[in-house]
C-alpha cells in the first residue's frame, strides 16, 4: 500500500544543442589588447615568440560565442546531468552521502597540490592519514597490513591474484597451483583477475541453500589449488555461515584465501575475516567507507593481508622511522609489481579516514545494524508488491544488507521488463536501481540497498514509487515500457550505436554522416 | 464430502523406444523400426514407476485410463480400479498411434478430469495439447527421446510427488498453483534437438524442482567462449584415442573446426572420431558398445573419451535425446573419460545448480559423482550438482 504522497517531477530539458552549433561569426568572450608600441619595440612582435615550425597556418574551426554564452551552455549540461541526488537504493554499491567537510579536507592545497615525486620529508601528513588509516583497518579485519595503491575492488582483487602467483612461485609451488576457486556468486571481478594472472577458474554453482556446498568445494579442491575468492555475503545477500569451514578446507590443501569485502556494510564490526582464517581481504573506500563513486570520484580498494603475504605486496609502502616519521620503502623484494602508479589515489584514503574517524566503532556497529535492519523493512514492504519476488525464494532466513528480487512474474503477465521499471522509476525523481551482476541467475532481477544513510521516509518514497509503475504496468503498459517520460532525455534509438554509418563520435564525423553544413 | 480428485491416464505404449537404437523418436512409422531393431518397452516401465507410488491414495483418486497398453493394463497390474475411457478398439502395443492419444484425452475432457498424466515424449505432449489445449493441466511422465516441453517431471517420481501434492493441496481445499509451460516438438525443416519449434502453451503444475524447464534453442545464444574451447580442443586430439561426440552443438562444435570436411555434421546424433577420421556417425548403443569393444586394447589406445554437452535450459546431461548413451555405454567409457562442455549462459540459469541423469530406470544410477565439472571456456570450470534417477530423484 502505498504511504506517501507521489510527486511530481520533471527534470530540466534545454534541449541544448551542441556548442558547436552555437555562435556567430567574430563573436568572442575576450578581445586580448593590442600590443603596446613599448612593449611591441621591447620584444618584437608577438608572432615570432611562437617557433615558425609550432604556428597554425589556418585559423582554428572553434565555434564563436562570448564568455556569457559559454558560461549558460555549460550550466545547462551541468544541470542536465549533474547533482545525483535522488533517492539512490544501487545496490551491491552501498551509496552513501559524501559528507561535505571530507570534500572541503581533500580539496585544500596541502591535498590537491602534492606532487607524487615530492620527498616524502615533505608530505608527512599524507602518511600519517595512510599509515593511521593502515592500523584502523587492520583492526576492523584482524589482518596485519593495508596498501591503497589498488584503484578500485577489481584492482584490489587483481593485487590478490598477483599476490597469490608471487607466493607460489616463492615457494616453488607455482607451476602445480595453477587453479582458484570461486562462486557463481562472487563478483565478476574474482574469476576475471584471477584468470589474467594467469590461473584456471573453477566456479562452484549454488545449491539449495543459496551458496555452494561445502561438498562441492571439497571435490575440487587439490594440490592444485593455488587460492579461494568469495564475497561473503555474496550480492544477492545470503551468507555462507559455513564459510570457516571453507578457508580451514583451501588451507589445508595449500591454498590461500581472499575475502572480497565488497559487501562489508551489513557485517562492520560484527566479523574480521582474519577471525574466520582468510590470509587477505579487500574494502571498498569509495562504497562502504563514505568516499564518493562513479562520477564523482576515484575509488581505492583497499588490500589487506597477514603476515604471511606482507613480503609480496606492491610498493611503495608507507614505514614508520625509528622517530615515529615515515617513509617510503619503494618495493618489496620478493613483491609484485605495481597494480597502480605512486600511492593511489590518496585524497580517497583520507576521506575514509575522515568518515571511519566520525564514525567511531559504535557509529560503524550501528551503521551495520541500521543497514540490515533497512533491508529487511525493505523486504517485507517489496514482497507485498504483486509481482515482486524474493531470488531464490526457496532460501529460508533473513538477508543480510541487501536482497535480489525478480520482477520476472509482473514481466511474464505483463511484458514490462525490469529495466522498463527501471526507466520509469527515473520519471518520479528516484534514481536507477541495480539489477544484477552477470550471470543473471534471477529473471528480471533488481537489487536495492538502503545501507544507512536513507531514512524511512525516503525507503517508503522509493518503495512506493515502485509500486506505482508496478501499478501501471498492469494499467498502463505503454507508458512504462516508453519511459523515460520526465527526464533529461527520453528513450535513445541505440540502434545507431552498433550502426558504424550512423555513430559519431567527433564533431566532423557527424557534419559528414549526417550531411550537417555549419 | 468432496467429490474424488480425477486422475486421466494416458501410456503410449511405444515411446521412448527409439533413444537407444539411435532413431531420434518412434513418431509415425519409426517405432516399427525400433521394434525390428530390438528396441525395449520404455513407458510402460516409467508410469508403473509414477503410478505405484499412489496406489496408496486410490480411495482418493479416480483414475480414468484407456484399457490395455495405453493404462488399463498397468492399473490392473497394480490392482487399481479405474474407468475405462471407451475407444471403440482394441488396443495392442504396436497398433496405437496419435489418433488415440487425442481421442483418449478429448474423452477425458467430458468426463471433467482435474489432471492428464501421460507417459510418453514431446510427441505424445503434443497430442494431448493438440486434444485438451489449456483446459486442463497435464504432466508428463518422462519416458520419451525427446523431452523439451516444459511439461515433463524430471524422472516419473517426481511425477508421483507433484500428483501427492496437488492431492494433499486439494484435500484442504487449497488449489495446487499452475502455470504455463512451452509446447514444444522437432521443427518442420529439422530433427535435431537443439531446434524446436513452439506448438502452444499447455497448462501443469508449479514445481519447478519437479518438472523440466523447457529446451532453450542454443542458436540463440552464440558463446564466443565456448566456440573458442571447441577450437582448443579439437586442435589437441591425439591419434591413439577415440572420440566419441554426443548430440547437441556444443560436442559437435569441436568436430566443426576440424575442417570443411566434418562441417555440417547432424547435430542429433552420436558421432565418432578416430585419427583424424569420422568412423561412425549417428550411432545406436549397440553401434557404440561394438565400437569401445574395439578400442579396448590398452597397449594400443588411450582410453576413449566422451564429449558430452547439456540440453540447454533443462540441465539434462543424460536421458533426453542422447538415449543411446546408456548406462551401459557410460559405465564402459568411464566417468572420468567424459568431458562436459556447454554454454555457461545456459548452464548459469540453472539455479539452484542441477544437472540430470536418468539412464531409464530407478536402478543404475550410482555412477557419477556428486559434482560434476562443466567446462564453459579454456581454463574455466562449473562445478555442478549431478542428480541421478533413482534414489537422489526422492529429492
Amino acid at each position: 500500500m502505498i504511504k506517501s504522497k507521489i510527486r511530481k517531477y520533471h527534470a530540466p530539458v534545454w534541449d541544448e544543442p551542441l556548442v558547436m552549433q552555437m555562435g556567430k561569426a567574430g563573436r568572442r568572450g575576450a578581445i586580448a589588447p593590442v600590443t603596446e608600441g613599448a612593449i611591441a619595440s621591447a620584444v618584437g612582435p608577438a608572432i615570432d615568440l611562437i617557433p615558425a615550425s609550432m604556428r597554425r597556418l589556418n585559423v582554428l574551426d572553434l565555434p564563436e560565442l562570448s564568455e556569457f554564452e559559454v558560461q549558460r551552455h555549460y550550466l545547462h549540461l551541468s544541470q542536465q546531468t549533474l547533482g545525483m541526488m535522488g533517492i539512490s537504493l544501487f545496490g551491491t554499491c552501498t551509496m552513501k552521502y559524501n559528507p561535505r567537510v571530507n570534500e572541503r579536507i581533500v580539496y585544500q592545497p596541502f591535498v590537491s597540490e602534492v606532487h607524487p615525486h615530492q620527498d616524502p620529508s615533505t608530505m608527512q601528513g599524507i602518511l600519517e592519514v595512510v599509515n593511521r588509516f593502515d592500523h584502523l583497518l587492520r583492526k576492523l579485519s584482524g589482518l596485519d597490513k593495508f596498501v591503497f595503491q589498488a584503484g578500485g575492488g577489481a584492482d584490489a582483487a587483481y593485487t590478490q591474484a598477483c599476490i597469490t602467483r608471487a607466493y607460489h612461485a616463492s615457494r616453488g609451488e607455482l607451476a602445480q597451483r595453477n587453479e582458484i576457486i570461486t562462486t557463481a556468486q562472487a563478483h565478476p571481478c574474482n574469476p576475471a583477475t584471477a584468470a589474467a594472472a594467469g590461473f584456471k577458474i573453477i566456479t562452484l554453482a549454488l545449491e539449495d541453500d543459496g551458496y555452494p556446498s561445502v561438498e562441492s568445494l571439497r571435490s575440487v579442491v587439490s594440490e592444485r589449488t593455488a587460492a579461494l575468492m568469495v564475497n561473503n555475503p555474496d550480492d544477492i545477500g545470503i551468507y555462507n555461515p559455513k564459510i570457516k569451514e571453507w578457508v580451514d578446507i583451501v588451507h589445508e590443501a595449500g591454498g590461500l584465501c581472499f575475502y572480497d569485502h565488497a559487501n562489508f556494510n551489513g557485517v562492520m564490526t560484527r566479523i574480521r575475516a582474519a577471525d574466520i582464517g582468510f590470509d587477505a581481504c579487500m574494502y571498498m573506500l569509495h562504497k562502504t567507507f563514505g568516499g564518493p563513486k562513479g562520477g564523482g570520484g576515484p575509488a581505492v580498494g583497499a588490500y589487506g593481508c597477514n603476515e604471511k603475504l606482507i613480503p609480496f605486496l606492491p610498493g611503495p609502502i608507507v614505514e614508520t622511522n625509528k622517530d615515529g616519521s615515515f617513509y617510503l620503502r619503494d618495493s618489496n623484494p620478493n613483491g609484485v609489481a605495481r597494480i597502480r602508479e605512486f600511492l593511489g589515489n590518496i585524497p580517497t584514503v583520507i576521506r575514509a579516514y575522515s568518515w571511519t574517524r566520525s564514525m567511531g566503532i559504535e557509529g560503524l556497529r550501528d551503521a551495520a545494524n541500521i543497514s540490515v535492519l533497512a533491508n529487511n523493512y525493505m523486504e517485507k514492504r517489496l514482497l507485498e508488491i504483486p509481482g515482486v519476488t524474493k531470488g531464490m525464494p526457496d532460501v529460508k532466513g533473513r538477508r543480510l544488507e541487501m536482497t535480489r528480487y525478480s520482477l520476472g512474474e509482473l514481466t511474464d503477465q505483463t511484458g514490462v521488463s525490469c529495466i522498463d521499471i527501471q526507466n520509469r522509476m527515473t520519471d518520479f525523481g528516484v534514481d536507477a536501481y541495480w539489477l544484477s551482476h552477470e550471470p543473471w541467475f534471477i529473471p528480471e532481477p533488481f537489487t536495492p540497498e538502503a545501507g544507512e544513510l536513507w531514512s524511512v521516509e525516503d525507503i517508503d518514497y522509493w518503495i512506493d514509487v515502485l509500486e506505482t509503475v508496478c501499478t501501471e504496468a498492469r494499467t498502463n503498459p505503454e507508458i512504462v515500457k516508453t519511459a523515460p517520460h520526465n527526464q533529461v532525455v527520453h528513450k535513445q534509438n541505440s540502434t545507431n550505436l552498433s550502426d558504424p554509418q550512423k555513430w559519431a563520435t567527433t564533431w566532423r564525423a557527424y557534419k559528414r554522416k549526417y550531411a550537417v553544413t555549419d | 464430502m468432496a467429490s474424488n480428485f480425477k486422475l486421466g491416464l494416458i501410456i503410449n505404449p511405444v515411446a521412448g523406444m527409439g533413444g537407444k537404437v539411435g532413431l531420434h523418436g518412434t513418431d509415425n512409422d519409426l517405432a516399427q523400426i525400433a521394434i525390428s531393431h530390438g528396441a525395449e518397452k520404455i513407458s510402460f516401465d516409467r508410469a508403473q514407476r509414477t503410478i505405484s507410488m499412489l496406489v496408496t491414495e486410490q480411495d482418493n483418486i479416480d483414475f480414468y485410463s484407456p484399457g490395455g497398453v495405453m493404462g488399463g493394463e498397468l492399473l490392473e497390474m497394480l490392482g487399481i480400479n479405474f474407468f475405462e475411457i471407451d475407444l471403440n478398439e482394441n488396443l495392442y502395443f504396436n497398433k496405437t498411434n496419435h489418433l488415440h492419444t487425442q481421442n483418449a484425452a478429448l474423452k477425458m475432457l467430458d468426463h471433467k478430469v482435474d489432471v492428464i498424466i501421460f507417459a510418453g515424449g514431446d510427441g505424445t505432449a503434443r497430442d494431448v495439447f493438440t486434444a485438451v489445449g489449456s483446459k486442463v493441466p497435464i504432466l508428463g511422465i518422462p519416458s520419451g527421446v525427446k523431452m523439451r516441453s516444459g511439461v515433463f517431471a524430471n524422472y516419473p517420481e517426481h511425477a508421483a510427488m507433484i500428483i501427492l501434492d496437488a492431492l494433499a493441496a486439494a484435500q484442504d481445499g487449497k488449489n495446487f498453483e499452475l502455470t504455463n509451460a512451452d509446447v514444444l516438438d522437432a521443427s518442420i525443416d529439422s530433427r535435431e534437438y537443439s531446434n524446436s519449434q513452439f506448438f502452444g502453451s499447455a497448462r501443469t503444475f508449479k514445481a519447478p524442482n519437479r518438472i523440466t524447464n523447457p529446451k532453450v534453442n542454443s542458436h540463440s545464444n552464440q558463446d564466443v567462449a565456448l566456440m573458442e574451447l571447441a577450437a582448443h580442443l579439437s586442435k589437441n586430439l591425439e591419434p591413439d584415442r577415440l572420440y566419441l561426440f554426443g548430440p547437441g552443438q556444443s560436442a559437435k562444435a569441436i568436430l566443426s573446426n576440424l575442417g570443411s570436411s566434418f562441417a555440417n555434421q547432424d547435430q542429433s546424433g552420436v558421432d565418432a572420431y578416430y585419427a583424424g577420421e569420422i568412423i561412425g556417425q549417428d550411432l545406436s548403443e549397440k553401434a557404440i558398445l561394438d565400437l569401445l569393444s574395439r578400442f579396448d586394447d590398452k597397449r594400443k589406445f588411450q582410453a576413449p573419451l566422451l564429449y558430452l554437452g547439456v540440453i540447454g535450459g533443462q540441465g539434462f546431461l543424460l536421458g533426453r535425446g542422447n538415449q543411446q548413451l546408456s548406462y551401459e555405454v557410460i559405465s564402459k567409457i568411464g566417468v572420468g573419460n567424459i568431458y562436459v562442455l556447454a554454454n555457461s549462459g545456459k548452464i548459469n540459469q540453472i539455479v539452484p545448480s542441477r544437472l540430470y541423469v536418468d539412464f531409464g530406470d530407478a536402478v543404475h544410477f550410482k555412477i557419477f559423482s556428486d559434482y560434476i565439472k562443466v567446462h564453459v571456456a579454456i581454463d574455466r570450470t562449473l562445478v555442478c550438482k549431478v542428480l541421478s534417477s533413482g534414489v537422489q530423484s526422492n529429492q
